[in-house]
């Protein structure tokens, strides 16, 4: 465990949250990785990675976030960012990751409407 | 036809002597796509755009004008948005005037931009596009116009296209290539490990600090430098060393280590499979200067960030052609 780093997960019907917080980079998203590999793997229709408690995402993090996007897309499941600090943003939209993904601004919006 | 060896037309430089010159260059590039409704973009410097303007008149509406000394400022800049222009314009035939050097950039600028024109001929090997770059050749120096026929297939002279005999195949210019300045005697340095690129954050965020950088700019610091830092620990073996240091109106940091980076595109190339590419790209877009030496001894690679009165670019805009 990493202390700059945290992960929760918690699971509502068939949608899993993924809720992280502190410093997603090189040595703390292999972590990530991991936890959301495991909620794909363990069925869920829709992964929500939450992303409000994040200071800090490089382009690890950014990996880990297009490989989750790729994996829901291959197996016709659903992935979704909620939207995380200026600096998350920033990086998300620079790369032009964030077009290629579902945003919202709380876990709720997908699960009332969805689920 | 391997993808360096261009048609002349492909791209071309423009040798001007003065505004007349200049916009019968342009105008002999740009109208034959006009008159067929193909798409057309220029990038030059802001000066250029208010001598383009009035001559364009109703023709210029269809044309995407840029101001290169914004879009060009970091000349690492322009392929990425040249290659969102061809992705949307993706079938049809582009012309692309593009003046990423001026009479009064810096050497290093003009070195990194010339780096840029040799990296044009290697950028779209598929791409339906032409390039006109134009050269005042009244207030370059000899040695920039010589580095463009070296990067050029093509050049324009008195309204004439021809070969250019110096044309280096798509080869960096060899004075593009000489090593980078020594850091000042005051430059701090950091070596680093795997372990270390949290408080290296922390290290960069204060040095952005002392340089005056307000909020935004020194977030944007710290996210390009921990791409580098991050890069040699990933990619180059155990460890590296970051320094910084100041000069006027600019905050320079840089990154050694014992890595090469073989692909002469990398960071200019959104690639958004795979593993890697994108750390050098945003980079490439959070600072105004990026200078790269690679070889198989190791990596220099120093990036520059304007303090203080420097324009800002528009805070949400992500680079150019890349947002939709």
């Amino acid at each position: 465990m990493n202390n700059d780093f945290s992960v929760e997960e918690h699971n509502q019907g068939a949608a899993a949250v993924v809720a992280v917080g502190g410093e997603l980079d090189l040595r703390t998203s292999p972590e990530l990785e991991e936890r959301l590999t495991r909620a794909f793997d363990g069925g869920a229709e829709l992964v929500i990675l939450d992303l409000r408690q994040i200071e800090f995402m490089d382009s690890t993090g950014l990996r880990v976030v297009l490989s989750a996007h790729q994996r829901a897309h291959e197996t016709g499941r659903r992935f979704a960012l909620v939207r995380g600090a200026d600096q998350v943003e920033r990086v998300l939209k620079l790369t032009g990751v964030r077009d290629l993904l579902t945003v919202v601004d709380a876990p709720e919006e997908l699960l009332t409407a969805g689920e | 036809m391997n993808a360096c060896e261009q048609p002349i037309e492909a791209h071309q430089a423009l040798f001007y002597h003065d505004s007349a010159e200049y916009l019968a260059g342009v105008f002999d590039f740009i109208t034959p796509a006009l008159d067929r409704d193909e798409p057309v973009a220029i990038a030059v410097p802001e000066p250029k755009l208010r001598l383009l303007e009035p001559e364009l008149g109703d023709r210029a509406a269809p044309i995407q004008l840029l101001d290169m000394f914004e879009l060009g400022r970091n000349p690492g800049r322009i392929i990425p948005a040249v290659l969102g222009m061809i992705e949307r314009h993706a079938g049809r035939p582009l012309r692309y005037v593009g003046e990423p050097i001026w009479a009064g950039r810096s050497p290093e600028e003009i070195r990194e931009a010339a780096r840029h024109e040799a990296l044009i001929n290697l950028a779209w090997p598929e791409a339906d596009i032409s390039v006109l770059c134009p050269y005042d050749v009244a207030g370059l120096d000899d040695e920039v116009l010589r580095d463009a026929e070296h990067t050029h297939p093509g050049v324009v002279r008195d309204r004439l296209l021809g070969p250019s005999s110096a044309y280096g195949n798509g080869a960096v210019p060899p004075g593009c290539e000489q090593p980078l300045s020594e850091p000042p005697p005051g430059a701090l340095a950091r070596r680093f490990e795997v372990g270390d690129l949290r408080r290296l954050r922390a290290w960069i965020a204060e040095r952005a600090d002392e340089s005056g950088l307000d909020t935004d700019r020194r977030t944007e610091l710290v996210t390009a430098i921990n791409e580098l830092t991050t890069n040699t620990v990933k990619h180059a073996g155990t460890h590296g060393v970051l320094r910084s240091w100041t000069a006027p109106g600019e905050v320079i940091f840089e990154v050694e280590d014992s890595g090469h980076i073989v692909d002469p595109l990398a960071g200019r190339r959104l690639q958004t499979a795979g593993t890697g590419g994108l750390g050098l790209w945003m980079v490439h877009h959070l600072c105004d200067l990026v200078e790269v030496r690679s070889n198989a001894a190791g990596t220099k690679i120093r990036t520059h960030s304007r303090c203080g009165s420097a324009p800002r670019r528009r805070r949400d805009a992500g680079p150019v052609g890349v947002a939709a």
